[in-house]
């Protein structure tokens, strides 16, 4: 790498690191709740607010909502680009592989009640039951994929299996609903628009590890994700052993998209869409710069999304999945006019 | 055969075809026996779909023979682990890299692939590989393009440039002079066997290109109906193996001019006289309109006559009649229109 | 291989979905013996125990399976007894609650404590003129729904408790995140009771968090005898008008079960439901052809659902009209107090009165029986 681009690329994640920082402290300092300044400051210095309640408000709810959308936005983002990658597909996301709708799958019996299959003969202590159901569903989906892509070499094959899977999985889903009484149904739609504000300080203890772990595999493949720019074949060619790095990134992104849908829903957009704004912002492929792009600008751009949903100075808010598609799309679209060539975008 | 182990690459029994199980298996090409050296230029032919592809995948390991052998160095091609492999042979396949924001030196050094650490960082000795493979394809002034905005022979010299860089005993390529035009495939060539002389590497290729290969090429692997002949191009012509290469067709190989040429139906007999390089010329010109050249045609023939001025002129000896023309290209259309008259 | 286990995946998920649907009454509330206080009520209980009162709540929400859940009262001035769980105990009578249904509302309402309520969800929605003048004059704070809650705002209001309802059940996460900041949050499974006097009952379970035992008591005897009296009246006619009910969606018809709510205020009023036979206690789809088949022999048709006119009925689809009751003119919706944002008093304070309820069906299905009663929630849809 010429010094030049080194520079650039130094003040680039200096340029995105400042504007996480900055976008952070703005989600913790608004809200519905108005909070002077000052005592915020004194809570996030531990210190105890003119109101005791502002101290929860300030470490339990906007914190780790915060943290959440930093955190889901960086996985959505990071396993999208992957796909991307493996899948030598601009329209991959971290969901091609069917995981989301595994993961609704597995919401879906939860919610629309039968809930029963999970908590039979035990109990779960609350939403937990939720999330142990999402992971089972996008793990189940894995499962599947993992055993088809040991038999099958072609991975055009594997993406449209994983897109097949995960249309099944959406129609059972469609027969629960339809059989469901119209609280419950409601009651999973709105599961399906997705929410970040929903994961507590404890729930942030398996949270957190899930992504960082999710993240460091990823950030340890960047080297073969280089190499899988070029196919499978040149890829071989390189050195490059095609089941361990496909079962390495399947891993990764299913920790990354199945953690995220079963704590925040299924969230749209995000991971398509940050990883084509990571390249024109880097103007490289290199995934080396381009992961932690991907991870920055993901994070990034769900705090903003997290920011415009809470709708700051008015009663409501509005869905996050929305407002990720509101922001994601035009992006795309964007992005499509730009460049012309979106085929060749990966 | 009895120096196979010092050849850097040899193939043996080797029968390859589509992968897959009972009825799904397809045999294309068994039998297969070849070696190629050190510092050799290898061309491999054979008509479309004898399984050319199939033998270079096969021997890059990106497919699985049905039986026999390939050994590189001495060691059997399934036996190397993936990234002592691909320390010993580089491939370029036919299918054109598309990737945005990838640079002609990023490109090259995806070469440096098996010898990076886990993070695929360049050092500075990879670097100054990299360096040096860009100069010797004669890139250096690009290696800051973005490789979707070079000409298809910048983008096949910049993936020889991988090869270079990947720094393998062997390099394997899939028709690297597809698709580019014909100076572009004559200096592809060219580059290639100045890899494998100034290098001291073994490059085989496959290619339609006959003219340019017979040219530069050390050795040529011949894809026939039912086996695979070896040996240097002028070996081949005299064995006569090329001309077998597509005797089911109306090609015909000269032995001696090393071209082919479609057989056409021969109409008339025409004599002709002269010397040099017009009597030469005026025969192929000839031919190429549909005559059999017969030297005892006696009632029509072509006197090919050097005038003092260097020019040429030739004249048409017809029974009774005898017809000037100044250039192959009139004589031919009189000859041609003439037909049913003459 | 793959194929065969995604056969299997879709045969459990199909038959998990089926068998639960074939077996009704089994999951929803646990078999219990009667509990003191409640007669109708099978979804709460309550216990005296030395120095607190152990309150319980079974399954409040459908497919929970068995779960308990149970809340410590403990008057305010007295010392929290060792023993019981402290993260349950709640210190009565309650001065601040939040209602996340309109059915608590009603409930609290009946029991004259609506000053106590200081956030809902959906204010809007609300029917309670007090509620609704607080809300319209900026005073009674609109807290979200379910997976959108306002925690902030639900934090610096200091509920003593924060009353929810189990849709989805504590699978929707909110109770755990609530609990979790400290705020007690009491679960109410009145909506899964499968009859109206059991439903009504509910009133108890509110009473025992503002200590207003009694007047519950009271209050509820009131109903029972009213609803009692009608049922009666209802049951000597001998002649028992066929019932249908529900609108279509597309070629599907969700119907109450006949095991539901629905179910047993017809037949206390006196009506024969064309699903009685059915043993579901929620809506269930039914085929278009079966309902044509069915409703042939309908006298009345109840609940229409959002079609408010017959009009509305042709433009879902014009083949109703052919239904005995649209040609007869013998069609009844429960609108007749619905607000300007759609929020019907029948889901609110219908559910402390069910004898005006079942009043409003015995006149509907026997005309002659109550002479001059006005209908309170039912409405006959106008001719348009």
């Amino acid at each position: 790498m010429v010094p030049v681009e080194k520079q650039k690329n130094m003040l680039l994640f200096l340029l995105l690191g400042l504007l996480t920082v900055g976008l952070f402290t703005a989600s913790v300092f608004t809200g519905s709740v108005h909070i002077p300044v000052s005592e915020i400051a004194r809570i996030l210095a531990g210190g105890e607010p003119l109101r005791p309640e502002w101290k929860t408000i300030v470490l339990d709810l906007r914190l780790p909502r915060a943290l959440t959308a930093l955190l889901a936005g960086m996985a959505l983002s990071v396993s999208g680009l992957q796909m991307q990658t493996v899948f030598r597909n601009p329209l991959a996301g971290p969901f091609v592989l069917g995981i989301t709708s595994g993961a609704s799958l597995g919401v879906a019996l939860v919610v629309l009640g039968y809930s029963w299959i999970f908590t039979a003969g035990h109990s779960l202590p609350g939403n937990w039951v939720l999330i142990a159901a999402a992971w089972l569903g996008s793990g189940a989906v894995l499962f599947v994929i993992m055993l088809v892509s040991v038999r099958v070499r072609d991975i055009m094959t594997i993406l449209i299996l994983g897109i097949m899977f995960g249309s099944a999985a959406t129609a059972l889903v469609s027969v629960m609903q339809y059989f469901s009484e119209e609280a419950m149904l409601k009651s999973y739609i709105i599961w399906t628009m997705g929410s970040l504000g929903n994961v507590s300080r404890t729930q942030m203890q398996l949270f957190l590890p899930a992504i960082a772990a999710g993240v460091t595999i990823s950030l340890m493949s960047a080297k073969v994700l280089n190499a899988l720019l070029l196919g499978e074949s040149y890829a071989r060619s390189l050195g490059v052993n095609i089941s361990v790095t496909r079962f390495t990134v399947f891993i990764s992104t299913s920790i990354l998209a199945g953690t995220v849908t079963a704590f925040c829903g299924p969230i749209g957009f995000i991971g398509i869409a940050v990883p084509h704004i990571a390249r024109m912002i880097t103007k490289n492929a290199n995934h080396r710069v381009l992961i932690p792009a991907t991870i920055l600008t993901g994070g990034v751009l769900m705090l903003i999304s997290d920011i415009i949903s809470r709708l700051p100075g008015h009663e409501s808010n509005l869905p996050i999945n929305s407002v990720t598609a509101l922001i994601g799309i035009p992006v795309v679209i964007w992005i499509i006019i730009k460049n012309q060539k979106f085929s060749k975008m990966v | 055969m009895s120096n196979k182990n010092t050849e850097m690459l040899s193939v043996t029994g080797l029968s390859i075809g589509y992968p897959g199980r009972g009825k799904e298996q397809g045999m294309i090409f068994s039998g297969i026996d070849a070696t190629a050296g050190k510092g050799e230029l290898v061309a491999l032919f054979g008509r479309n779909g004898v399984g050319k592809s199939t033998l270079l995948r096969n021997i890059v390991n990106l497919q699985k023979p049905i039986e026999g052998n390939i050994m590189v160095s001495g060691k059997e091609i399934g036996r190397f682990s993936p990234n002592e492999l691909a320390r010993t042979v580089s491939f370029v396949s036919t299918e054109r890299i598309s990737v945005n924001n990838l640079r002609v030196t990023d490109m090259v050094a995806f070469g440096r692939f098996p010898y990076t650490g886990w993070t695929g960082k360049l050092g500075k000795e990879d670097s100054a590989v990299v360096e040096k493979a860009v100069q010797m394809v004669g890139l250096a002034h690009l290696s800051h393009k973005n490789i979707n905005h070079i000409s298809d022979g910048e983008l096949q010299r910049v993936m020889i440039a991988r090869t270079l860089a990947q720094d393998t005993p062997v390099i394997v390529l899939d028709e690297p002079t597809a698709f580019l035009d014909l100076p572009n495939k004559y200096e592809i060539v060219h580059l290639l066997g100045r890899m494998a002389s100034e290098n001291n590497k073994t490059v085989l290729f496959s290619t339609h290109d006959l003219g340019i290969a017979i040219q530069e090429a050390d050795k040529v692997w011949l894809m026939l109906e039912e086996h695979l002949a070896e040996g240097a191009p002028e070996d081949l012509v005299l064995e006569k193996s090329f001309g077998s290469m597509f005797s089911d067709s109306r090609l015909t190989f000269n032995d001696s001019t090393g071209e082919f040429r479609i057989r056409k139906m021969t109409k008339k007999k025409i004599g002709i006289t002269g010397s040099g390089r017009g009597l030469s010329w005026t025969k192929k010109a000839l031919e190429r309109i549909g005559f059999e050249i017969d030297d005892n045609a006696s009632n029509l023939s072509v006197n090919v006559v050097r005038e003092n001025s260097g020019k040429f002129k030739w004249e048409l000896h017809s029974p009774g009649k005898v017809k000037e023309y100044d250039s192959v290209y009139r004589l031919c259309s009189d000859l041609k229109t003439g037909f049913s008259n003459i | 291989m793959k194929i065969s286990i995604l056969y299997i995946l879709t045969f459990l998920i199909i038959s998990a979905v089926s068998c639960s649907n074939r077996d009704p009454s089994g999951r929803l509330l646990g078999d219990r013996e009667e509990c003191g206080h409640a007669r109708h009520a099978r979804g709460f209980c309550i216990e005296d125990h030395p120095g607190y009162r152990k309150v319980s709540v079974f399954n409040p929400w459908q497919g929970a399976g068995n779960r308990v859940f149970r809340y410590y009262l403990v008057d305010r001035d007295d010392p929290v007894p060792p023993g019981i769980d402290k993260n349950r105990v709640i210190r009565t009578p309650v001065e601040s609650i939040i209602c996340l249904s309109t059915t608590h509302v009603a409930l609290i309402d009946q029991l004259g404590k609506t000053g106590t309520i200081t956030a809902v969800s959906n204010p809007q929605l609300i029917n309670n003129p007090e509620l609704k003048k607080r809300y319209e004059s900026g005073y009674l704070t609109d807290i979200g729904y379910e997976h959108n809650l306002d925690y902030e705002k639900i934090l610096s209001l200091h509920p003593d408790i924060v009353m929810v309802y189990g849709v989805g059940g504590e699978a929707s996460g909110y109770v755990e995140r609530l609990e979790e900041l400290g705020i007690s949050v009491v679960l109410n499974g009145e909506y899964l009771e499968p009859t109206p006097l059991a439903q009504a009952e509910w009133v108890k379970f509110v009473a025992a968090f503002f200590g207003l035992d009694e007047l519950a008591e009271e209050k509820f005897i009131e109903t029972e005898k009213n609803y009692h009296e009608l049922a009666l009246l209802a049951s000597s006619v001998e002649e028992k008008p066929v019932v249908m009910a529900g609108l279509p969606w597309r070629n599907s018809w969700f119907v109450p079960g006949g095991r539901s709510f629905f179910a047993t205020l017809v037949s206390d009023a006196g009506g024969d439901y064309i699903w009685k036979n059915n043993p579901s206690r929620e809506n269930f789809p039914i085929d278009m052809e079966i309902m044509f088949e069915a409703g042939d022999r309908a006298d009345i048709w109840l609940n229409t659902g959002s079609a408010v006119s017959t009009n509305e009925i042709i433009n879902v689809d014009n083949r109703l009209s052919s239904m005995p009751p649209y040609l007869n003119g013998n069609i009844y919706n429960n609108i007749a107090r619905v607000n300007r944002h759609g929020g019907n008093d029948y889901w609110e304070k219908g559910i402390t009165e069910p004898h005006v309820i079942l009043k409003d069906l015995v006149h509907i299905l026997h005309p002659s029986l109550l002479p001059g009663h006005e209908l309170v929630y039912y409405k006959k849809l106008d001719v348009r």
